[in-house]
């Protein structure tokens, strides 16, 4: 299979912005996808609302574009009726930990074998640009005019909280990185976490001073550093910057082997 | 076979003999019966079972599983109801089969949690946002419960619609003798023609690709094409609205269940759920007392037969409207009625069914 092969191409071009992160990350995805020769016939994508949850509308598989907060709630129903099948879950922040922050930490917890992809462009973009819950401290939003003074989610430790299985974290800007990210996502068996840093440079960058897409996301290169090099860099730096890497990789029972095993046990 | 079955158990035993599939929801009294029945009982069937986090994730849940062919159902009461209203209107949009058990305790808010109630009348018909059309069936025994459950599953199924079984507690938790036989509902279940595409706005009743027949099946909340793909042309977007409510409300003769004796008196009682048959007795009582006394006793709340509802209250002298709330049914039938007959409101909102001697009397004062 070849990555193009899981575009709808007629519904194409996208509705998002130029210099929008979300394309790169789909084609990691799509990539991947391919990679692991999964058929698109056996490959469900469930998202909730939001930018990144329209992207399930430009893959021709089967895709269920459902409520704001809720694509873990339905991917869980999905995959609970369709046990053959991938179930790949695209969501946001605002959409995965500020209203759905709920259900992503039950559904890490059950060990469902599904797929997160959540792309966190630190704003509300939809809706216009207003603070979500990993808009960084200090930053402008429509609704953080003074510089965003709540603190801030770090969803891979939320996740880790939860105890998800996969987790990890990749940036567009370091393409192959995150490639190798999304294909160990997809080869885990059970829950994978996926955050997906992807630059918002209409409402995120335009509001922060740096209106320029390609200035805005090389800033990924500022802001980030890889896991692996955490010892080499001093505790007052690392405070700053986000990590990029892969956190935990775990095998634990999935919630339909668990659910299996009581079956077994109770059927006459 | 008869057999003492309780309310909540009788509903969950109905939905397995009817074959469900899923079951999803969240513990709240007085409906929290089901849930338990259902996690004993559907792995025994090899059938999932899964108790979410919410009332949110659990609409969530059997909605996805409607849309990818299974019989799906979840049971709540009042405020996890509300917390469902979101997802119902989107059920209804994606046209997603599925049956939410609603067993009414005594509310609004947290209200009273054991005790019986019938303040979702309103809420079942209209809780969620934007016209969308929605079937809601109303048990008034154990055994009517029962068949309900079961009949709404196959409902559902083929409107592809959210079917909704509004119950109260003391149904719920009532114990009475019930068998395991077909619901005596009648409804033509032909079979529908086959499409390729999710959504057919002219045919209205098809029968469609699920999520996981591979298929490229898209579905959105959004406004949509007959494909599921996002669409806000306007001409579009009537079409779709004008299909789904036509999909319901053209069968509104066809869907309408009741038990009456209307003919010939000179009063008739009208309610539904348990007070549905506290009225039988009342009406019993005054006949005793050589009252020409009728009732109505409705199983179908949405959508209703106005044209025949009409018909069977016009040549009476009073009607009565009998419910545990301020007076929700009382506006649908005042406003079917327009002035025809004179429709009395009867109220009761205290936590307890209205013991049959007392709307007696009410009644007697009212019409002497």
């Amino acid at each position: 299979m070849n990555w193009r092969d899981y575009l709808d191409w007629e519904r194409l071009p996208t509705i998002f912005c130029p210099g929008c992160g979300l394309g790169i990350g789909l084609r990691a995805i799509l990539e991947s996808f391919a990679e692991m020769d999964w058929r698109k016939e056996d490959i469900i994508m469930v998202s909730g609302i939001g930018c990144s949850s329209r992207i399930p509308g430009y893959v021709n598989t089967d895709s269920l574009h459902s409520l704001h907060g809720r694509a873990l709630a339905f991917a869980t129903g999905v995959k609970l009726s369709n046990k053959d099948k991938h179930v790949v879950v695209i969501t946001g922040d605002g959409d995965g930990v500020g209203i759905g922050g709920n259900h992503m930490i039950h559904a890490a917890r059950r060990n469902l074998d599904i797929k997160v992809f959540l792309f966190n462009n630190m704003i509300y973009g939809m809706t216009g640009g207003q603070a979500s819950p990993t808009t960084p401290l200090g930053a402008y939003a429509t609704t953080s005019p003074y510089g965003k003074y709540e603190p801030t989610f770090d969803s891979v430790e939320l996740l880790k909280g939860a105890n998800a299985t996969f987790i990890a974290r990749g940036a567009v800007f370091f393409y192959l990185h995150l490639l190798n990210i999304t294909k160990k996502a997809l080869k885990h068996k059970g829950f994978s976490f996926v955050e997906i840093l992807s630059p918002c440079p209409t409402y995120f960058g335009r509001l922060q001073g740096i209106p320029d897409p390609s200035l805005f996301l090389l800033q990924q290169k500022e802001i980030t550093y890889r896991v692996e090099m955490k010892d080499k860099i001093p505790e007052e730096e690392r405070k700053k910057k986000i990590p990029l890497g892969i956190f935990v990789d775990e095998e634990r029972e999935t919630f339909e082997e668990l659910y299996e095993n009581v079956i077994r046990s109770v059927k006459k | 076979m008869k057999r003492l079955y309780q309310g909540n158990e009788a509903s969950a035993i109905g939905a397995l003999d009817g074959g469900l599939d899923l079951f999803a929801g969240y513990p709240i009294t007085p409906s929290s019966e089901i849930l338990e029945v259902l996690s004993r009982e559907m792995p025994k069937r090899g059938k999932a079972f899964i108790q979410m986090e919410d009332e949110i994730s659990s609409i969530a849940v059997i909605t996805a599983a409607g849309l990818s062919g299974k019989k799906a159902l979840t049971a709540t009461s009042g405020p996890g109801f509300s917390l469902m209203q979101e997802g119902l209107s989107f059920a209804c949009m994606v046209e997603s089969p599925c049956v939410i058990v609603n067993v009414m305790r005594g509310d609004p808010s947290t209200g009273l949690p054991t005790h019986v109630g019938q303040g979702d009348y309103m809420q079942s018909k209209w809780g969620a946002h934007g016209d969308h059309p929605i079937i809601v069936f109303s048990p008034g025994s154990v055994q009517e419960f029962y068949w309900l459950t079961r009949f709404s599953l196959d409902i559902s199924m083929y409107f592809r619609n959210p079917v909704i079984i509004l119950s109260d507690e003391t149904i719920a938790h009532m114990r009475a003798e019930m068998e395991r036989s077909n619901p005596p509902y009648k409804f033509d279940f032909s079979p529908l023609p086959k499409s390729d595409k999710p959504y057919n706005f002219e045919e209205d009743l098809i029968y469609a690709p699920h999520l996981g027949d591979g298929k490229g099946v898209k579905i959105t909340g959004l406004f949509h094409d007959e494909y599921g793909f996002p669409n806000a042309d306007e001409e579009n977007a009537q079409r779709l609205i004008d299909h789904l409510l036509r999909k319901v409300y053209s069968y509104r003769k066809k869907l309408f269940y009741y038990e009456e004796e209307t003919e010939g008196k000179d009063l008739i009682l009208v309610s539904f759920g348990i007070m549905g048959t506290v009225i039988k007795e009342v009406k019993r009582k005054l006949e005793k007392k050589g009252i020409k006394a009728g009732f109505l006793r409705l199983i179908t709340l949405n959508p209703l037969d106005e044209e025949r509802i009409r018909k069977m209250l016009s040549e009476t002298k009073f009607v009565f409207v009998v419910e545990l709330n301020k007076g929700q049914l009382y506006l649908d039938i005042e406003r079917i009625m327009k002035n025809r007959t004179k429709v009395y409101p009867m109220n009761f909102v205290r936590g307890s069914v209205i013991p049959p001697e007392e709307i007696e009397n009410k009644i007697l004062e009212v019409i002497k």
